[in-house]
């Protein structure tokens, strides 16, 4: 049985490959061999919604994920959703909402949001809620995340 | 937080899967959602040589419903029961319930499967499936066998499935005539969760969350089954609590042992309660 192997997959759209051992976590795979730190590691145990990345456009948890899971997948991080300096819609909302403070938990909001709005584009506040109750903000800035979420609610 | 290392296997199919799982015994696990496997084996409460990995199986993702009986397969997603039509359609509780478990990332990645497997005390899945009469479909060497969901958890991280047998399916028969899973959570975590499943020729009330493993009430069965038409409060109140105080509850830093039983009747009340609604 061999002890490495090697995957495929997209990561924000491109193409890529590599050879992993299996043990290796998605979040450390993500962080150190992809260089995506926007992928940030905080509670390590799939409570806190930080190192939220979208496989196939699910959100998941990377830090409970292996990089193995990924093969055959099109991963996005938060490196994947603006276009130069056009920021993607969900980010734009953040900024118009003043949405983050410190910025930790904000690539893991904002991908988790998209994945809500791309299942469901014109989901309620209370879904909003819903969706979210997963991912922490330790500054607390709940009301601006989901005032942001809710101005991209199509009605 | 690390899982130490392990050799990945990737089965093809179901066959090959039970195959692997035979060879390894007890250095194996079956890896489905990984949700509660990976996050044990980083605690280093779990060590595995073998993961065999069982989430490139299609066949194990299958949600099918004729009317009489839902088919889930094991490796179907919390998310993917929540949204499917067929679900929705037959058995809507169980929709709700497989909504609001964890959170959206452990959601879109947990199966139900591997929730009934992994057996924890604090899961909602095993004590709704077990009221409503679900039969879970086992595959080894030595064939397939089916197995109520009631009998299947028998303590914490404890079922009944051997180390060689690989859970297939989970089959619910429909429909019954009214089904309620009432709970309560404390952070993230169920600390009280009862299931009432009300059919003309059955009356189907357990307990989970609260011992550990999910729990029948057969005194309160009992009266609620009678054709004497409803049973007072009084009388509901007191068989109720002489059920709960038969079970061996958990007392832990989440909630006391009496605060447990305080809840499971108050959760049990309630989904026996909006059952009554709906029978209306």
């Amino acid at each position: 049985m061999p002890t490495t192997l090697d995957i495929v997959f997209t990561l924000n759209g491109k193409p890529a490959k590599a050879t992993v051992v299996p043990h290796t976590l998605l979040i450390d795979f993500l962080r150190d061999a992809q260089r995506q730190r926007g992928v940030k590691r905080s509670c390590d145990m799939q409570v806190c919604g930080a190192c939220t990345v979208l496989v196939d456009g699910q959100p998941v948890s990377s830090c409970t994920t292996l990089a193995v899971d990924i093969d055959g997948t099109a991963v996005t991080t938060i490196e994947g959703l603006s276009d130069g300096d056009t920021l993607d819609p969900v980010q734009q909302a953040f900024l118009d909402h003043n949405a983050l403070q410190c910025g930790f938990c904000t690539p893991g909001f904002i991908l988790a949001a998209k994945a809500l709005l791309a299942t469901n584009p014109t989901p309620s506040r209370a879904e909003i809620v819903h969706h979210l109750n997963g991912n922490l903000c330790r500054c607390t800035g709940y009301h601006k995340i989901i005032d942001a979420v809710e101005s991209l609610a199509r009605t | 937080m690390y899982p130490s290392p392990f050799t990945y296997h990737r089965p093809t199919n179901v066959e090959e899967a039970v195959t692997l799982l035979a060879r390894y015994g007890d250095d194996a696990a079956p890896y489905a959602g990984g949700t509660e496997l990976l996050l044990a084996m980083k605690m280093g409460f779990a060590q595995y040589d073998h993961l065999i990995d069982l989430k490139r199986l299609p066949a194990l993702r299958r949600i099918e419903g004729d009317g009489e009986v839902l088919s889930l397969g094991a490796l179907a997603t919390h998310a993917e029961i929540a949204a499917s039509p067929v679900v929705r359609e037959f058995l809507p509780p169980l929709a709700t319930l497989c909504n609001e478990i964890a959170n959206a990332r452990v959601r879109s990645t947990g199966t139900i499967g591997g929730n009934l497997c992994f057996a924890e005390p604090r899961a909602d899945p095993p004590t709704l499936l077990a009221a409503l009469d679900t039969r879970l479909c086992l595959l080894s060497p030595r064939g397939e066998r089916h197995v109520p969901a009631g009998d299947f958890v028998t303590g914490a991280l404890e079922t009944v499935r051997a180390q060689d047998e690989l859970l297939l399916r989970i089959e619910v028969p429909l429909p019954p005539t009214a089904i309620r899973y009432e709970r309560v959570v404390f952070g993230h975590r169920t600390i009280a969760g009862a299931a009432a499943a009300v059919a003309a020729a059955s009356t189907r009330i357990w307990l989970g969350c609260v011992a550990l493993c999910p729990a029948r009430l057969p005194e309160t069965e009992a009266l609620l089954a009678t054709d004497t038409g409803a049973p007072d409060d009084a009388a509901l109140s007191e068989t109720l609590s002489h059920d709960i105080r038969a079970l061996d509850i958990v007392d832990d830093e989440d909630a006391s042992a009496d605060y447990r039983r305080h809840l499971a009747k108050t959760v049990t009340l309630r989904a026996i309660a909006r059952c009554r609604e709906v029978m209306v």
